[in-house]
C-alpha cells in the first residue's frame, strides 16, 4: 500500500489532455473520483474506473481525485495519473 | 522534425500550459493559445511551423483590426508542437469568439487549436458561445466523440491532416488578392497584343523586325515574359497603397528598376519595352487601386489615377534639366525636352492619357464593332495613336519634320478607312516598307497602344472584378 503525501497534479486543459489532481485522503475512505468530461453520458464511467485502476496498480487504495478531461484518451488518462501519483508521493 | 513519444507531447502539453499560466500571472489578462491539432508522431516540422506562424499572423491582425492589445506574445517551437501564446486585453468570450472564427476560415485551420483562457485561468470553450464541438478530421461526429470510439483508421486521419497541409502549403504561394493577379495578367497580354499586332509599320511584328536590327518579334516575347513579375508586383504596389497619387511613384520606379535590369539579362542588353515597362507600370498599378475603391472599373478613373499617381511629374523629372548640364545617362525622353521642348510619355501620362481616352480607345472599339479581327482593331488604333503622339522614339532619330511627316502620312492612310479598306491595308503594308527603308520606329505610338488595350481590357465587360 502507497501513502499519497500531498496534493499533486499532472496534465492540461487543452484538447485531447487531461488535468489530474490528486490528493491524500483519510484511510479506509477509498477511491473518490469527481470527473467532469465532454463524453460523460458515454464514456464517464470508463474513465473513472480506469483512473481507480491505474491508482491500485501504484497501490492506493486512498486518495481524492479530480479529473478534467478534454477528451484525452486512455494511454493519456493513465499517463497523467501516473505523473500525478509520481509527483504526490515523491 | 523527426517523432516523438507521448511522454513528450504530453511534456511539452505541461510546458505550454506552465507559460500561459505564466502570462496570465504577469498581466492578469486572458491569453489565446494557438496549436496544431497533429495527429501521428510528427508535431513539429518546417511546414508545421509555417502553419502556426500563418495563424499567429492572422491572430495579430484580426485582434489589431478589432482594437484589441496584444501585451505579450510567445512563440514555442517544442519537439511536442510548435505553439503561440497572446496576452490580450480582451473580454474572453469576445477573444473566443475571434479564435472560432480563425478555426473555421478555411479548410486547413481544421489542423487550428484556438484555446482561450480568462484573467482568472478558467478555459472559455465553445459551448460558452452556445456552439458544437469540432467536427471529427474524417465524418461528420463530434471529434471528441469520435476519437475515442476509434472508429477511424490512424492512416485515414493522417491522410486527412496532409491533404489539409497540402492545402495551406497551395493557399500560401497565392500572395495576392485576385484583382491583382488579374490585372497582372492582362498588362503581360497588353504587352504581348503590341508586339504581335500586324502589320506594325516600322515596329517589330510577327512578319518583319520593323525599322530595327536588333531585335525581332521573340525578343519581344522574352522580354515581355521577363517583365510579367513586374507588372503582378506594379499591380500588387497599387492596390495596397493608401497614400497620396504622387507618393506611390518612388514605389514603382523601384519596382521598375529592378523589372528593367531582368528586361536587359532577357534581351541581352537591348532595349524593347523600356519605355512600355514605366507605362504600362503605372498603368498596372492605377488599375489595382481603381479596382480596390470601386467594383466596376471605368477607362476614366483608370486615366484619372494614372494622372494622379504622375502629378508633378513633368515639373519635377524635366523642369530641372534645363537647369543643369545634360548627363551622359540622360534618356532619349530627357533629351527630347531639352532640345524640343516635348514632354513625351511624363506629359501624356500626367494628363491623364488623353490620346488613348479621347483617340485610340474609341478607334479601337470601333474597329472592332465593325468587324475588325483583333489584329486588325489593334493595327487600327496604332495608326491613329501615330497621328497624334509626340514620339519621341521617331524624334530621337530623325528630328520634328519627320514626326510631322508621320504623323501627316498615317492621318491620310485612316482618312481613307485604315484597316476597313482594301486600299487602306494596302496602304498600311507600304508604309511598313517605307519606315523600313527610312529606318522610322514609332516606338512611342506602340507603347500607347499597348496601354489602349490594357485600358480596353480593364474596362470592357468582361473585365476583373474586386475580390
Amino acid at each position: 500500500m502507497t501513502k499519497l503525501l500531498r496534493t499533486a497534479q499532472a496534465g492540461t486543459v487543452e484538447s485531447t489532455d487531461i488535468l489530474i489532481t490528486v490528493a491524500p485522503a483519510e484511510d479506509g475512505t477509498g477511491v473518490r473520483i469527481e470527473l467532469s468530461t465532454p463524453t460523460l453520458a458515454q464514456y464517464g464511467e470508463h474513465i473513472k474506473s480506469l483512473i481507480a485502476k491505474t491508482l491500485s496498480s501504484y497501490g492506493i487504495e486512498d486518495a481524492v481525485v479530480n479529473a478534467n478531461d478534454k477528451g484525452a484518451l486512455d494511454y493519456t488518462i493513465e499517463a497523467r495519473v501516473t505523473t500525478a501519483v509520481a509527483r504526490a508521493t515523491r | 522534425m523527426h517523432e516523438v513519444d507521448l511522454k513528450a507531447v504530453l511534456a511539452a502539453k505541461e510546458q505550454r500550459s506552465a507559460i500561459r499560466d505564466g502570462l496570465i500571472a504577469a498581466w492578469g489578462l486572458p491569453v489565446v493559445s494557438i496549436t496544431l491539432n497533429m495527429p501521428g508522431r510528427i508535431k513539429n516540422s518546417p511546414p508545421l511551423r509555417q502553419l502556426l506562424r500563418h495563424a499567429a499572423a492572422l491572430f495579430r491582425e484580426q485582434a489589431e483590426r478589432e482594437g484589441l492589445t496584444i501585451a505579450e506574445e510567445r512563440m514555442i517551437y517544442a519537439d511536442g508542437g510548435p505553439a503561440a501564446l497572446f496576452a490580450v486585453d480582451g473580454a474572453p468570450v469576445r477573444l473566443k469568439r475571434l479564435g472560432v472564427e480563425l478555426e473555421t476560415r478555411s479548410s486547413y485551420a481544421r489542423l487550428l487549436d484556438i484555446d482561450v483562457f480568462d484573467a482568472a485561468g478558467l478555459q472559455i470553450s465553445r459551448s460558452h458561445l452556445a456552439l458544437p464541438g469540432r467536427k471529427c478530421f474524417v465524418c461528420e461526429e463530434e471529434a471528441l466523440a469520435c476519437r475515442r470510439s476509434g472508429r477511424h483508421d490512424q492512416r485515414e486521419i493522417l491522410r486527412q491532416a496532409g491533404s489539409w497541409l497540402a492545402s495551406f502549403a497551395a493557399e500560401a504561394t497565392n500572395c495576392w488578392p485576385e484583382a491583382v493577379w488579374e490585372v497582372g495578367a492582362r498588362a503581360v497580354e497588353a504587352m504581348l497584343m503590341e508586339a504581335a499586332c500586324t502589320p506594325a509599320p516600322g515596329l517589330v511584328d510577327r512578319r518583319n523586325a520593323g525599322a530595327h536590327q536588333d531585335m525581332d518579334y521573340f525578343l519581344f516575347l522574352k522580354s515581355s515574359s521577363a517583365l510579367a513579375g513586374t507588372m503582378f508586383r506594379c499591380a500588387a504596389a497599387g492596390w495596397s497603397h493608401d497614400g497620396s497619387g504622387p507618393a506611390l511613384l518612388p514605389v514603382l520606379r523601384r519596382i521598375g528598376a529592378d523589372g528593367e535590369a531582368k528586361m536587359f539579362r532577357a534581351t541581352a542588353a537591348v532595349n524593347t519595352q523600356k519605355g512600355l515597362l514605366f507605362l504600362q507600370g503605372v498603368l498596372a498599378a492605377a488599375a489595382a487601386g481603381v479596382l480596390r475603391d470601386s467594383r466596376r472599373p471605368a477607362a476614366s478613373s483608370v486615366c484619372q489615377r494614372v494622372a494622379a499617381i504622375c502629378q508633378g511629374l513633368v515639373e519635377r523629372e524635366l523642369e530641372p534639366l534645363r537647369r543643369m548640364p545634360l548627363s551622359r545617362k540622360a534618356t532619349a525622353g530627357e533629351k527630347l525636352f531639352l532640345e524640343y521642348g516635348v514632354t513625351g510619355i511624363r506629359g501624356e501620362m500626367e494628363a491623364g492619357l488623353p490620346n488613348i481616352a479621347n483617340l485610340a480607345l474609341p478607334c479601337f472599339r470601333d474597329a472592332l464593332s465593325a468587324g475588325l479581327s483583333l489584329n486588325d482593331a489593334l493595327v487600327q488604333a496604332l495608326l491613329a495613336l501615330m497621328t497624334v503622339a509626340e514620339d519621341t522614339t521617331v524624334l530621337n532619330r530623325h528630328g520634328p519634320d519627320v514626326l510631322r511627316e508621320v504623323q501627316a502620312l498615317a492621318g491620310s492612310i485612316l482618312s481613307g478607312g485604315g484597316m476597313l479598306t482594301e486600299s487602306g491595308r494596302r496602304e498600311i503594308a507600304g508604309l511598313d516598307q517605307l519606315f523600313i527603308a527610312r529606318r522610322i520606329s514609332p516606338g512611342g505610338a506602340a507603347d500607347l497602344l499597348a496601354a489602349t488595350y490594357f485600358i480596353h481590357l480593364i474596362d470592357s465587360e468582361a473585365g476583373p472584378a474586386a475580390d
